[in-house]
């Protein structure tokens, strides 16, 4: 059966309206216990015969965003994304810094149930607060099947009678109510663990810079060696990098092999940036970024 | 040379062991397993598998210090870390990160010694463990290594019943430890052959055997530098280190200064090799060139390192199949499909071998 | 004096007896260098265990100054600039502003001593603020202690 979805990409590229699709495939995987797994991953689609790989459904986590940034994409004149709201809202972000241009880019926008984390639990945990089932841009509307629906029903009521928990809001809530020492060494706690890896950063859609500071040696400005001055430096360099631009798509968080709460400070970021200047990131192309602007009237009762 | 060991006396031995010992086993935090040094027997997690991060930091640290430094009115001084370490036992530790302990040595030890890497070595006593069952992920028997190998090991543990383990002492060094605390153990009993514990998951891992020759990939490997399935695959590739860093022989290293101070005439600081990865875009990156300037090419080096050039100089493929980079990867990257299909290949070049 | 480095790895808990804090300030050539001389040569008295980089502006500051200062065995920090309203180019203490705010907040959130980090705006006129604002800063950052104490960490009790 050929759904929308197909049809649509199938479209786009026999008319040559794009030339690359970014999207998600299923492939199979050769488990040791238990029958073969499907797995979820990106795929490139270049050739309109080859669109009939194409899926969504309620394991699509990835946000393919991150892509729209690399050297080989950026070489195709247009491109076609699928992208679920939260991940609308990096590709938003990335259309107000100028890394994109709206039109050299088709939105295959997704609504979206919900996706199911990879972990043991049945339902990703930046689901839970979603706000945008439906997506706020884009230029083709592809509905949630409705398998998915039902599936996800079916989970939230299995997340409900078991009461069960959102991991990153628990993390989040557990350092949140902390005292500052505390707080102190559970920061070094977590993040002398870090190996450096920069998964985190990699799979970030916002981390697009050609150069990180954490790569440049001469002058070495952020230490390379795994160990704690240097850990934590980076760690808070990449929430402050982020402060009013993290969408909390939670990427970063599911990559990281070492499960550290990488998410937290950039959810208390975000927070702070709403209080203090009522600053949402993702949501609007057209609006200045939080610090390419200023109002005359912010809070300074910090400075002396 | 075997014995028994019951897992009471195991527990006791352990905490014997631990007061003249550094006593490195798995544990278990944030639901990330890993090799930890640790101080009550307590904290070991004993799982059926391998824990997720591989026993190699402890002979190939994350960042290793060479010398520390000083200069001062043109005179250089130069301080060497200390190599006196404790005696360690690392307990728990898989055939494949053996195997793969085993390719650490050949590029450590051969050739010129690595005094860190050596001093660690020698003063470490392995205790591995066979594996009962096989990991969703694993592949040890298609590159050629047994899930009960206890090729330079120390001893090797095997589950025989629930709360029996068959101990093979393998290694002189073990052997001296064993006479040393001889008294936890049993005498095996001859008669009853002891069989190893194996679930119905571990027959049919070794029923169904190797899924792809690594002779038919090497070769390909010498011929196909230029194809186009390596920017296919790599294409999602998103240039992390995690399938090189949670890798158990992967051993690129950058040498770094760090922890540099000036104060009046003089600097000092601290030169440091720490782990690098191919996958990084700076990892070849020169002044004026970048030779390998696309991911797929970075990728390539990947599969090639392990399937080609490390076969080349050792006659021995770098892939221990503990299935690590498959589990890990963030965007589902699976060295087994990348293998498959260039076992494919090879086969679609040169006919039915 | 101690290396944070080396305290950090060698000998965990020493700090040497005579300790005395250590402030770097980072001023704006425009305003608070100036007020620093003005306050120089009008012979005000103030704290002296204060060393003074000059910025083209406030908002030329980057947060990582900060860190990397604290990690090389700075104690404190201030960061002084001109008053809203006063910038030489204009706009940059109002950007500088805003990112200070946020910076501040994710330091509190990670649980760092705020004690260490200040900043100000001081104008070229106001010698007598600069002295006062170092005097005000070093005390603080005196019962903050070492900063070597901050980077040291316990080993979790299992």
């Amino acid at each position: 059966m050929i759904t929308l979805l197909q049809a649509k990409t199938w479209e786009l590229l026999q008319q040559k309206e794009v030339s690359l699709i970014l999207g998600y495939g299923e492939f199979s995987r050769k488990i040791n216990n238990g029958p073969e797994q499907r797995i979820i991953s990106p795929i490139f689609i270049t050739k309109p015969e080859e669109t009939s790989s194409l899926v969504w459904n309620d394991r699509c986590v990835f946000n393919l965003s991150t892509y729209l940034t690399g050297k080989e994409v950026k070489a195709h004149h247009k491109v076609a994304i699928m992208a679920k709201g939260c991940d609308i809202k990096s590709i938003c972000v990335l259309i107000q810094e100028n890394q994109i241009k709206r039109e050299d880019l088709i939105i295959i926008g997704l609504t979206c149930q919900g996706v199911i984390g990879d972990k043991e639990r049945p339902k990703a945990e930046k689901c839970d607060s979603c706000q945008l089932k439906t997506p706020h841009i884009y230029d083709i509307l592809i509905d949630s099947a409705e398998a998915q629906t039902k599936k996800l029903n079916q989970v939230e009521k299995k997340v409900e009678s078991k009461n069960c928990v959102n991991p990153v809001q628990e993390k989040f809530d557990r350092m949140d109510k902390m005292n500052p020492q505390d707080r102190w060494q559970y920061c070094l706690d977590q993040f002398s663990k870090c190996i450096r890896c920069y998964a985190c950063r990699q799979v970030c859609p916002l981390c697009y810079c050609e150069k990180c500071i954490t790569d440049k040696s001469t002058p070495q400005w952020i230490e390379k060696s795994p160990l704690l001055p240097g850990n934590l430096s980076f760690h808070i360099m990449r929430a402050f990098h982020l402060t009013g631009r993290c969408v909390d798509c939670g990427e970063c968080e599911r990559a990281c092999p070492m499960n550290l709460p990488l998410t937290t400070l950039n959810k208390k970021m975000a927070q702070v940036v709403k209080d203090m200047y009522h600053y949402e990131s993702g949501l609007k192309t057209d609006e200045e970024p939080l610090f390419g602007s200023f109002q005359l009237e912010d809070e300074e009762s910090f400075i002396k | 040379m075997t014995k028994l060991i019951s897992r009471d006396n195991l527990k006791k031995l352990i905490s014997k062991v631990l007061t003249s010992f550094q006593v490195i086993a798995p544990v278990n935090e944030n639901n990330v397993s890993f090799f930890k040094r640790i101080s009550v027997y307590e904290q070991i997690k004993w799982e059926d598998n391998n824990p997720t991060k591989s026993p190699k930091e402890f002979f190939f640290a994350p960042s290793d210090d060479l010398f520390r430094y000083q200069m001062k009115n043109k005179n250089i001084l130069l301080r060497e870390p200390s190599n006196h370490h404790d005696q360690r036992i690392i307990l728990g530790i898989r055939p494949c990160d053996m195997a793969a302990l085993n390719i650490l040595d050949r590029v450590f030890l051969e050739d010129g010694k690595d005094l860190l890497y050596s001093a660690l070595r020698d003063n470490t006593l392995l205790i591995g463990q066979s594996c009962r069952t096989p990991g969703k992920y694993c592949f040890c028997s298609s590159v050629g290594i047994n899930p009960d190998d206890s090729q330079n090991m120390d001893l090797m543990l095997t589950d025989i019943e629930k709360n029996l383990f068959l101990v093979k002492v393998v290694s002189e060094k073990g052997e001296k430890f064993f006479s040393h605390f001889s008294s936890f153990f049993q005498e095996a009993d001859a008669t009853n052959g002891h069989t190893p514990v194996q679930t119905k998951e571990m027959v049919d891992y070794l029923k169904r055997g190797a899924l792809f020759n690594v002779q038919n990939i090497n070769e390909w490997l010498n011929e196909n530098f230029e194809h186009p399935i390596w920017s296919e695959i790599a294409a999602k590739c998103i240039g992390c280190g995690v399938c090189t860093f949670f890798c158990p022989t992967c051993h690129c290293f950058d040498i770094s200064d760090e922890n540099v101070v000036y104060r009046d005439s003089s600097f000092q600081g601290v030169r440091r090799r720490i782990w690098d990865s191919c996958s990084f875009d700076h990892f070849t990156k020169m002044p004026m060139h970048q030779p390998r300037p696309t991911q797929d090419r970075r990728f390539r080096q990947r599969i090639m390192h392990k399937f080609k050039y490390f076969i080349d100089r050792f006659q021995q493929g770098a892939c221990v199949g503990c299935g690590r980079c498959r589990s890990l990867c963030p965007v589902g990257i699976d060295i087994i499909e990348v293998l498959e299909r260039i076992h494919c290949l090879s086969y679609q070049s040169h006919g039915v071998k | 004096m101690s290396l944070p480095s080396e305290v950090i790895e060698e000998n965990k808990n020493e700090i040497k007896k005579d300790w005395q804090p250590k402030v770097i300030a980072f001023l704006c050539n425009w305003c608070s260098y100036a007020g620093a001389d003005l306050a120089g040569t009008s012979r005000l008295r103030y704290d002296s265990h204060i060393e003074i980089i000059r910025v083209p502006c406030s908002g030329r500051m980057d947060p990582l100054f900060i860190l990397k200062c604290l990690e090389k065995g700075a104690d404190g920090i201030l960061v002084s600039g001109c008053h809203p309203g006063d910038c030489h180019y204009a706009t940059g203490n109002y950007y500088a502003r805003r990112k200070f705010a946020t910076f501040r907040k994710l330091l509190e959130f990670c649980g760092f001593d705020l004690r260490r980090i200040h900043f100000s705006w001081v104008s070229a006129a106001e010698g007598a603020k600069w002295s006062k604002v170092v005097n005000e800063v070093i005390s603080q950052v005196r019962e903050a202690g070492p900063i070597a104490n901050m980077y040291s960490r316990r080993e979790n009790q299992l």
